[in-house]
């Protein structure tokens, strides 16, 4: 295998996207696989936006094929640098592969999952605006 | 129907998941698996291999992971191999989730039917062995005729 030394495999297939879609709100979207290897990536991102202060933060993985658990554990991460507040840290997960993970570990009860982006915005919206909790 | 065996080798790093993934889900196309079975299979081979990158190989040292394929009859055997500091077992109980870890193994034995940790037999090391078997009626082994054989 020394051939593919240095061919990066897979490193070049993930990015990470950031929309502001309004004030207060980010969206990091996420292409490619989320594994041990861009895990880092990811939390180190979700942390950074955290500590520059949002009111909500989604994570759209609308993109990625494969998470195991060192994506859930950059998920994780991120979701608990942001503290109280949990329901405006949502992860658009459209996938059922990748939905499928997070039934395993039981982490679908800690991540607030939805179908798309739009109604992860609009069910983290903040009170007076619309409840979270309906829909 | 013979078994099949593929056999590969590559450096413990993090970059050669991806490489392990599409040779699990190359073998798994040959079981004609759904799109849920192909997704476990390439969830627990990174599982095992990310655990040997993680742990075998924890100090920096250089090392490999041997992966081997087996396509049987009726079911398709991942082995995980590492030469790294070994693994203590029996594993504990599943710790609760974290953001560091200790999830890989609990995900493995959700996905697949049959795992077993052993120690590597020369010596240092770990075998990581995990079976998913075919459901019945499911093609296996890549008959060129495309005929499904009842397993």
């Amino acid at each position: 295998m020394r051939d593919l030394e240095g061919t990066a495999i897979g490193a070049g297939d993930f990015r990470l996207e950031e929309d502001h879609p309004r004030p207060g709100t980010v969206v990091v979207s996420v292409h490619g696989d989320l594994d041990l290897h861009s895990a880092d990536e990811l939390g180190d991102r979700l942390v950074g936006v955290v500590d520059r202060g949002v009111s909500m933060l989604v994570v759209d993985l609308s993109d990625v094929e494969f998470v195991d658990s060192q994506g859930l554990g950059a998920l994780l991460r991120g979701t608990r640098r942001f503290g109280a507040g949990k329901e405006r840290f949502r992860l658009v997960v459209p996938t059922p592969e990748v939905r499928r993970v997070f039934e395993i570990t039981a982490l679908d009860q800690v991540f607030p999952l939805d179908e798309s982006r739009e109604l992860a915005i609009a069910r983290g919206d903040p009170p007076g605006r619309e409840d979270p909790r309906s829909g | 129907m013979t078994a099949e065996a593929v056999r590969m080798r590559f450096p413990a790093r993090s970059e050669y998941l991806l490489l392990a993934r599409l040779a699990v889900a190359g073998a798994a196309r040959r079981m004609a698996l759904g799109r849920r079975e192909v997704a476990d299979l390439k969830l627990a081979v990174t599982e095992a291999c990310s655990n040997a990158i993680r742990h075998a190989y924890a100090e920096g040292l250089p090392g490999e992971i041997e992966l081997e394929l087996v396509l049987e009859r009726d079911r398709l055997e991942l082995v995980v191999e590492d030469h790294g500091t070994g693994i203590a077992l029996p594993l504990p109980d599943p710790p609760a989730p974290s953001e560091w870890g200790g999830m890989g193994f609990p995900i493995i034995r959700a996905v697949v039917d049959e795992l077993e940790i052993r120690p590597s037999e020369g010596g240092t090391g770990t075998v990581v062995h995990m079976t998913k078997r075919a459901r019945p009626g499911v093609r296996v082994n890549g008959d060129p005729r495309g005929r499904t054989s009842e397993v």
